[in-house]
């Protein structure tokens, strides 16, 4: 009996010192050799790639006064599936005291767009006070949105010619914006980062892949004067 | 002469190799505190979890030398009633404990205290049915399985509906190595076997859905958004960690990806951390625990110290390996601790009664 009980529990021992020799192979695999291909799994769910459009450049006349610029703006969106469920009571009235008119019902304008814009140009103090309900309802995000201004007349807006928005990213399409395009365009920064799985950045992450040129300013060899004379004329 | 020096030589073996248990259930213990540090230190989360398990570990090892210094005859003559209040504490659980994680298995006695009665049962288990086959076996083989089966279902089934299904698995394959081991027949070993797989089945019916998304998410088609989201996580932290481990404090997958990265998951967690080569002497240590407690099992002279010590050996290989297959994707999530090492203190100070028992057991012999 007694001598039965040592080699059973010897026959165990080898039972589980095999079932950890299995473990260990399983480790070895996920973790060494097939390592790159669960990698690129986990970067598909977490890593997240971004650019942000280069600053276009100025436009200046022969004086340097400035005839074509870029302003940002931030809007304030919220997805499409949460405008429409329950949730949306509680995050109008997060938002009321910080904005006005906020819509009681959103739409989106589009019905296959993913986002709804609840508010367009949100002023730089009220973004602050935004903080605490974009942290409660992660379907709120602010968006940023590039316009190019031009000199307020119409010859001017002629010569500069005009501006289509791709993306964020401003590219010219007729006038002095069409022919100095690559002076203007500048390099869009490219960036990844890693986010958890309420889809938040998680600090430290940040991986730039591109560094970010702002466009160069164009300088005109003529001036303002010269340009509205011309249009008299 | 010889046998007086063979006697103290036996005996110094015997108190080195008890040292060395309690030794190794001690680091491993501060292992576990290291792993669940690593868990939060990058996420600022709750430090809550790192001063909770050293405080858990501060009584987990007077547990043990308490439970080792308690002579086992004690246990052997307490040991029943032990049993049954233990068993009284599986069972009201169920009415009367506190769910977590949608399971029944806690009391909560005062604020912020959780009490897990199952993993205080499982000495207490491994004990009763050591007493009950040293009783009834001698007289019937067929009655003492039949006994101890019963023991186990009275422990598993409540367990089971909590439901807590990895305590409930550990409970009944302790019975199957339990009688393997105190040298039971093997065709009514099988037979037995397969009642356990009937009832285990049965049992798994009462959400047989749980069970079955659980097992496809290991061996079948896994949605990896769905059912095999928790897999994946596994796999991807174990990928992470690579040969050498991240640097602490920059396990991404672990902060944010790991579902209860300090507890159910802390070995891929640690994988993360430490790396392939960084588990080895994790595994080494668990390893050493369990040959020392076999080596000591061997070292006893009466039959039913000897199969408790063994079956407390093998309760820790059980777990942990159960523990470790889940976190390598080999098996389904069971919800299962790592002993010693994952967050917990039922878990934790269950553990070091267990061990501190078997110990006794072990030392009972020398005063004999």
């Amino acid at each position: 009996m007694r001598n039965r009980i040592g080699l059973r529990m010897n026959i165990m021992l080898g039972l589980f010192g095999l079932w950890l020799l299995a473990v260990l192979v399983s480790l070895f695999n996920i973790g060494i050799f097939q390592r790159d291909e669960y990698l690129r799994r986990g970067d598909d769910i977490a890593v997240r790639q971004f650019f942000i459009p280069p600053q276009r450049g100025r436009i200046f006349d022969k004086k340097r006064t400035v005839l074509a610029w870029s302003e940002r703006y931030f809007d304030l969106t919220v997805d499409a599936g949460a405008a429409e469920s329950g949730e949306w009571p509680a995050i109008r009235e997060s938002l009321a005291g910080v904005l006005p008119n906020i819509p009681e019902k959103p739409a989106a304008k589009d019905s296959s767009a993913k986002n709804i814009v609840l508010f367009r140009g949100v002023p730089v103090d009220a973004l602050s006070q935004l903080k605490t309900p974009l942290g409660r309802f992660h379907s709120l995000r602010i968006q940023p949105r590039v316009e190019r201004r031009v000199y307020d007349d119409p010859a001017v807006r002629r010569l500069i010619g005009e501006v289509a928005n791709y993306d964020n990213c401003l590219t010219g399409v007729s006038g002095v914006e069409q022919q100095y395009d690559r002076t203007l365009s500048g390099v869009a920064e490219i960036y990844e980062i890693t986010v958890d799985k309420y889809g938040n950045e998680i600090l430290s992450t940040r991986k730039v892949l591109q560094k970010p040129r702002a466009g160069y300013p164009v300088v005109l060899p003529f001036t303002l004067e010269d340009i509205l004379k011309a249009n008299r004329e | 002469m010889n046998g007086q020096k063979m006697e103290s030589g036996r005996s110094w073996e015997r108190r080195s190799l008890a040292w060395s248990a309690a030794v190794l259930c001690a680091l491993l213990g501060m292992w576990g505190c290291m792993a669940i540090y690593s868990t939060q230190i990058a996420a600022l989360r709750d430090w809550n979890f790192l001063g909770r398990q050293i405080v858990f570990l501060l009584i987990g090892v007077p547990v043990l030398v308490i439970c080792w210094k308690i002579p086992f005859r004690w246990y052997e003559r307490f040991g029943v009633p032990v049993a049954l209040a233990a068993l009284f504490g599986v069972f009201s659980v169920l009415f009367w404990g506190r769910p977590i994680n949608g399971m029944s298995g806690w009391f909560e006695p005062f604020g912020g205290i959780q009490i897990q009665p199952s993993e205080f049962a499982k000495p207490c288990y491994l004990l009763l049915l050591a007493l009950l086959w040293r009783r009834v076996a001698p007289r019937s083989e067929l009655a003492a399985m039949t006994v101890c089966f019963v023991a186990a279902a009275a422990f598993s089934i409540p367990v089971a509906l909590e439901p807590d299904y990895g305590s409930a698995v550990i409970f009944a394959a302790m019975l199957l190595i339990f009688l393997f081991i105190s040298g039971c027949g093997l065709w009514k070993l099988l037979l037995g076997g397969t009642l356990l797989c009937a009832i285990g089945a049965a049992l798994a019916a009462l959400r047989w859905d749980m069970v079955v998304r659980r097992f496809e998410a290991v061996f079948g088609n896994a949605d990896m958004l769905g059912n095999g989201w928790h897999v994946q996580q596994f796999q991807l932290a174990i990928a992470r960690g690579g040969w050498m481990g991240s640097k602490l404090g920059n396990t991404v997958w672990t902060e944010n990806y790991l579902p209860l990265a300090h507890n159910d998951s802390i070995f891929a967690s640690m994988a993360e951390t430490l790396g392939f080569l960084g588990t080895i002497p994790l595994l080494a240590l668990l390893c050493a625990l369990v040959v020392v407690l076999v080596r000591l099992a061997r070292g006893c002279d009466d039959d039913t110290g000897k199969i408790f010590v063994g079956s407390a050996a093998f309760l820790i290989a059980l777990q942990s390996l159960l523990h470790i297959s889940v976190n390598a994707a080999l098996l389904p999530p069971t919800g299962l601790t790592l002993p010693l090492i994952s967050y917990g203190g039922s878990s934790l100070i269950g553990t070091m009664m267990l061990v501190g028992m078997a110990l006794s057991a072990a030392d009972a012999e020398k005063s004999e």
